[in-house]
């Protein structure tokens, strides 16, 4: 059996079944043991106090009520919050039915069946580059509950039907191992380990919260009054903090002792993987699932929220299905290629529950050739019916309110739209300092307030006054005479040339154009505008102001078209 | 019941006896605490000395004459300032001297500046404090802290001011050819703009042709060689020995050894720097020269300040009293600058200067052998 030869060439030896299991049992019980021993510790010791002959000083009053808030406290986070049983409209992702996506239902249903495990009772979407199976807790993790298969849109972007198989697989092939039976085991009491620490952790920081709060409210009572600081300001820490020390040590050793089981679990459920999708599939899903992470995360940071500050998104369904395009993409698809191909070779933290990614490919690429390949498998997007439809509607669960508020434009439009209107923003306050220094002036302004009209005003000599109503950084506000002149002109001077750029762009002279590789947007302008730019801006605000300069240009400047020679040159 | 109620009592009690004692213990221990935080003072009019509330943090030493000169200035009077700065006559330190102060009476207006230069076309005086005064504005305008704390507002304005200010120290130069100054202005557009050290060493040659000695540019030049702006340690502490060791007799040069350990100090300021023997040669080498120099020269002041630190420093007691009661009371000098509260650090060294000399007897300073 290749299967049985391959999980031996991974390292791992298959023998000891039983240790593993009952270190995994072990660490279970003594979780739940963890909280009785505690209390009949603090019991013991208030008994055995009790007992002694001086039962009522001042320390073992103290003792009494001390133990008494730290069972309080240790009944409460341990016994009675409970993890709510996940509430089906709370549950991250978008549902998909086997009614809606047969397709999709069917190559997962014949992975767990070739697995020879439970086909999950749910599909659901999510946007993370991740793909995960979740059972719910029952009876401490030993009964199994409902099981639901999150898939992230990514994979079903980035990568082909095989692969996918290969990361569901993996995913299934968790439980479907019978040396992993006590997976469910090992991860239910992690993560009540977990919920643990954490409830102790946010009430002992509520706690230190609530006393700093205390003291300062001292303090300041006490400076109302004139009297001077209170010598104490330390904040004690209450019972919650050394609960959450014990219970960190406990999860601490937990995880020391499961990472050899759970690296040797991730293992055999890439054997699983392997032997449903094939080698090649397994190894180059494995691959590409650091790629696509970057390639994700560039994606939704710099191109899918590029228009958030102004109010745009891409059209309906591409706010996540927007990343095939940016996969499309030559020059990215080499980068990504590259970046497959050296995988990190480090763990990340030594409670890393997985082994390192070249570890993992390099022992399934040692397993013998099962001649199928890679090739011919189409994109994993196929497998759903209506992928536009279905983009669309995780986008409106996970942007809420802002994706029908927000204006749907072009990608083509998408760049040009949001820095015109960033340039926009940052001149708007030289209008309005215009048209108050106008109004200041008793001058009416005809026509929308504009360029031309400012460089008229300037021609005036109101350019001083003009750039004394703009908004004042802090060093500006602190500086006088001549130096506080020489920060409104910095001020004017960048305002205008932001208004100088909106103006440009309103006439056709440059444009802003997406990219899918190198940087998200490139500027285009006609060659030698950026220096003539900032040339014509020293000289309106030197003395005396010269505006004919700006004038020129902005009537001179051929628009973009075919004899334009043009640089992709970023204005200031 | 009675039992409980007595135990509660006797409890009371006990807790009382406890904390009453120990409260008391710990405010005593944080009073001390406290009293020692606060700064010692001494009488400063027992010692001669201006008191710390009356030291002018402003300037390094009085100097009514250009005080007239900028008061003339900003009462719109250009000629007085003319006739001020061009009374310096050949002496071009004094003259670079004077046009800094003219330049500072331009911050807040300087209407007379350009009065004098429309009215006196030409006039080599006028365009020399322009060009001083625009890279000062420059400086204001960038402020003094580190480049990280600079904001690019502040970084655009300072260096459109020395675009702008080195044209105007061309002219300077142009309509004044034996003049050093105004290449000793673009010293600081060197730094500002962070010129190569080639192009520096140019610049240096323009300058010490005309006047191999000038005090205010081998400030400024250690400036430039100095870590912070374009050299490094060992650029900054060659240039000052060089010029240490070229400085003629009677010449306040030797003071630039002083001012590079300052400089060095200010950068890993844990005052190690004074234990070297280095720092020994170069104070009894300041010493000689300010020893020399004639009295009432327009540079004393900032060489004692300078010296009164470095001797305070050194543990050279009997000698830094002798310093800090030639300053008086004035405290706007490097190196007091250097820092946030320059009043404070100034009050700090010569209070504590004062206190030593008492306790090691008000001992007189050894007999210098060299004058």
């Amino acid at each position: 059996m290749p299967r049985h030869d391959a999980g031996r060439s991974a390292g791992p030896g298959r023998t000891a079944v039983l240790p593993r299991a009952l270190l995994a049992l072990a660490l279970l019980a003594g979780y739940h043991l963890l909280a009785p021993l505690i209390l009949a510790a603090l019991a013991a010791a208030d008994l055995f106090l009790l007992r002694g002959s001086h039962s009522y000083t001042l320390t073992s009053l103290e003792a009494y009520a001390g133990s008494v808030a730290v069972a309080c406290s240790l009944i409460r986070v341990v016994y009675l919050t409970r993890s709510a049983a996940p509430d089906p409209d709370d549950l991250p992702g978008l549902p998909l039915t086997p009614a809606a996506q047969p397709e999709l239902w069917y190559r997962v249903t014949e992975s767990a069946r070739a697995a020879r495990t439970a086909p999950p009772a749910e599909i659901r979407l999510i946007a993370d580059v991740n793909a995960l199976v979740i059972e719910d807790v029952r009876l401490l993790g030993l009964r199994q509950g409902r099981r639901r298969l999150f898939v992230g849109a990514p994979l079903l972007l980035g990568m082909t039907a095989a692969e996918l198989d290969a990361v569901v697989a993996h995913e299934l092939g968790h439980y479907a191992n019978a040396d992993t039976r006590l997976a469910a085991t090992v991860w239910a009491g992690r993560a009540a380990l977990e919920r643990t620490v954490g409830a102790l952790e946010e009430r002992a920081a509520a706690h230190r919260a609530r006393q700093t709060a205390e003291a300062e409210a001292k303090a300041a009572r006490r400076r109302a009054q004139g009297k001077p600081a209170p010598v104490t300001v330390r904040a004690a820490r209450g019972p919650d903090h050394y609960l959450g020390a014990v219970y960190t040590a406990y999860a601490k050793l937990g995880l020391r002792c499961t990472e050899g089981v759970s690296r040797r679990q991730e293992y055999a459920a890439d054997l699983v993987a392997v032997r449903i999708a094939g080698r090649d599939s397994t190894a180059a899903a494995l691959r590409r699932l650091t790629a696509l992470g970057v390639a994700a995360e560039l994606y939704a940071s710099r191109y899918a929220t590029m228009g958030h500050d102004a109010g745009l998104l891409p059209p309906r369904g591409q706010f996540h299905g927007g990343l095939a395009l940016l996969l499309a993409d030559p020059t990215r698809r080499r980068e990504l290629d590259d970046l497959a191909r050296r995988l990190p070779e480090q763990h990340r933290s030594p409670y890393d529950s997985h082994p390192p990614m070249a570890r993992r490919v390099a022992v399934i690429e040692a397993l013998p050739d099962d001649g199928r390949r890679t090739a011919g498998a189409g994109p994993a997007v196929g497998l759903l019916r209506e992928p536009h439809a279905v983009f669309a509607a995780l986008e409106s669960m996970e942007l809420g309110v802002t994706s029908e508020t927000a204006r749907r434009v072009s990608w083509h439009d998408l760049p040009h739209r949001t820095l015109r209107t960033a340039h926009a923003r940052t001149a708007e306050p030289l209008l309005r300092a215009m048209a108050e220094a106008a109004a200041a002036r008793g001058l009416t302004l005809t026509g929308p307030p504009a360029l031309d009209t400012l460089l008229d005003l300037v021609d005036a000599g109101m350019l001083p006054e003009i750039a004394a109503l703009l908004p004042m950084s802090e060093a500006a506000s602190r500086s006088t005479g001549r130096a506080a002149r020489e920060f409104a002109r910095t001020a004017f001077r960048s305002r205008l040339s932001a208004l100088a750029v909106v103006t440009l762009a309103d006439t056709g002279r440059i444009r802003w154009e997406l990219s899918w590789s190198g940087p998200p947007v490139r500027q285009v302008v006609p060659d030698g505008l950026a220096d003539a730019l900032e040339a014509a801006l020293d000289a309106v605000i030197a003395t005396p102001p010269g505006t004919a300069a700006l004038r020129h240009l902005l009537l001179s400047t051929p628009p973009l078209g075919g004899a334009v020679h043009t640089t992709t040159r970023r204005l200031p | 019941m009675n039992i409980v109620v007595d135990i509660a009592g006797a409890c009371l009690l006990v807790y009382a006896a406890v904390t009453i004692p120990r409260n008391i213990r710990k405010g005593r221990a944080a009073r001390a605490r406290a009293k020692a935080a606060l700064p010692i003072k001494i009488d400063a009019a027992a010692y001669g000395l201006v008191p710390a509330a009356q030291v002018d943090a402003g300037r390094p030493a009085p100097d009514p004459q250009a005080d007239a000169a900028v008061a003339a200035a900003r009462a719109g009077d250009w000629r007085h300032p003319a006739a001020y700065l061009a009374d310096a006559g050949y002496d071009w330190d004094l003259r670079w001297y004077r046009t800094r102060h003219l330049a500072d009476a331009t911050e807040d207006d300087d209407g007379w500046l350009t009065a004098w230069r429309t009215e006196s076309p030409g006039d080599p005086g006028a365009a020399l404090v322009h060009a001083a005064a625009l890279v000062s504005l420059a400086g204001r305008v960038r402020g003094t802290q580190s480049g990280s704390r600079t904001t690019a507002e502040q970084f655009a304005g300072f260096h459109r001011l020395l675009a702008e200010a080195l044209p105007a120290c061309q002219e300077a130069a142009y309509l004044s050819p034996y003049d050093p100054n105004p290449y000793v202005a673009q010293i600081s557009i060197a730094y500002g703009l962070g010129w190569s050290h080639e192009d520096f060493r140019q610049l240096w040659a323009q300058i010490t042709a005309r006047d191999p000695h000038h005090f205010a540019a081998h400030s400024a030049a250690l400036q430039f060689w100095c870590e912070k702006w374009c050299g490094s340690r060992e650029l900054m502490f060659d240039f000052a020995e060089q010029a240490a060791a070229s400085a003629p007799r009677g010449s306040l040069l030797p003071f630039i050894r002083i001012y590079a350990v300052l400089e060095q100090e200010s950068r890993d300021p844990d005052y190690s720097i004074y234990q070297e023997p280095y720092v020994t040669a170069a104070v009894d080498a300041t010493l000689d020269a300010v020893d020399l120099a004639p009295a009432g020269h327009h540079r004393l002041p900032a060489v004692r300040h300078l010296l009164a630190n470095a001797l305070f420093r050194t543990r050279r007691y009997a000698e830094a009293v002798e310093q800090f009661r030639a300053i008086g009371g004035y405290a706007g000098a490097v190196p007091w600058t250097y820092s946030r509260d320059p009043l404070k650090e100034f009050v700090h060294a010569r209070t504590n200067t004062f206190i030593e000399w008492e306790k090691a007897g008000r001992p007189t300073a050894p007999p210098r052998a060299t004058v």
